[in-house]
């Protein structure tokens, strides 16, 4: 019995080792996929001046939000557990960067 | 650096989260991230700037909707989409030891990054050529000076990911080297999170009338 058991856990391991990594890449290829869908929506958008002005800037806006928050949880792998730091540093970072765009956006005419 | 008492996985020969099985990897990793924080502010001060100038002082026929050369920005964008995947395949193929995709991902990698830089070379050239340069408007200041930035932080990835090709071909996937190709990998997905925002904001925004 003792013999045969760490074979039959090597091969479960194995069998499961391949699920995750197939799961994995399927995310990874549907992220992608999203990713290209968005900037083709983006560049139709504004190539076929679909938008009106006024709506512009919002709707680019979200499509590049959509698409970061892709890159990041996905690719970068923040969805993973633990990463809190990460989290909070990522946070402060996004609010420092708006707070500057914001500002130099008001001061410069 | 000696230190890992993370065991190896029996099937692959490498800890699980290889990147991670360090306290010096982990802490690569960490800190990372905190230069990545960092560099958000930077690109934000270029991008408030940026908005700010916007066509300011260009002459009549030097606006950004008469210049952008989109069809080239649109290809350089897939360009350097691509090439975040496949760098998230590159680290994929490290995470189960095998260092030949790993490789082969990172190359595919490097050319994606290449034939990127090319195109955006040969689009301020021609910039250049119509007359939109760096000293011709507060514009042409602004947007050299953000999309430059953002160049060089390609041209530095690209020379980044090539020395630890080279200064590790031989020495197979180990908890060392690991963190070393992972957040390298993290900076080039990084790369091209601020592209998203420079294709968005600078010739999308730009685009509009």
């Amino acid at each position: 019995m003792e013999k045969h058991e760490p074979q039959l856990t090597r091969n479960q391991m194995e069998l499961e080792m391949k699920a995750d990594r197939s799961r994995e890449m399927q995310l990874q290829l549907t992220s992608f996929a999203l990713m290209i869908f968005l900037t083709l929506i983006a560049f139709g958008a504004v190539m076929a001046e679909l938008m009106p002005h006024w709506a512009a800037g919002g709707f680019l806006i979200i499509m590049a939000i959509v698409q970061v928050y892709l890159q990041l949880y996905m690719f970068m792998h923040m969805n993973n557990k633990g990463n809190t730091w990460i989290k909070v540093m990522m946070a402060l970072g996004i609010f420092v960067a708006l707070t500057i765009v914001a500002t130099l956006r008001l001061l410069i005419w | 650096m000696g230190h890992h008492s993370v065991p190896n996985n029996p099937i692959t020969g490498i800890p699980d989260h290889v990147e991670k099985a360090t306290l010096e990897g982990k802490n690569k990793y960490v800190a990372f991230w905190f230069f990545l924080g960092g560099e958000t502010t930077l690109f934000a001060s270029l991008f408030g700037t940026y908005i700010g100038l916007h066509n300011s002082g260009a002459k009549e026929g030097l606006r950004s909707y008469d210049i952008f050369e989109m069809g080239l920005v649109f290809i350089m964008t897939m360009l350097l989409l691509t090439s975040s995947l496949t760098s998230v395949l590159a680290m994929m193929a490290m995470k189960r030891n095998d260092v030949k995709k790993m490789k082969m991902w990172l190359i595919i990698t490097l050319a994606l990054g290449l034939a990127f830089l090319a195109g955006e070379i040969y689009e301020f050239n021609h910039y250049y050529h119509i007359g939109h340069t760096f000293t011709s408007s507060a514009f042409g200041s602004a947007f050299y000076t953000l999309v430059g930035f953002h160049g060089a932080h390609v041209l530095f990835g690209l020379l980044w990911i090539t020395t630890l090709l080279v200064r590790n071909w031989n020495r197979g996937i180990t908890v060392v080297n690991a963190p070393k190709f992972y957040v390298s990998s993290l900076y080039w997905h990084f790369i091209d999170v601020v592209w998203v925002f420079i294709f968005s904001v600078v010739y999308l925004m730009g685009m509009v009338k």
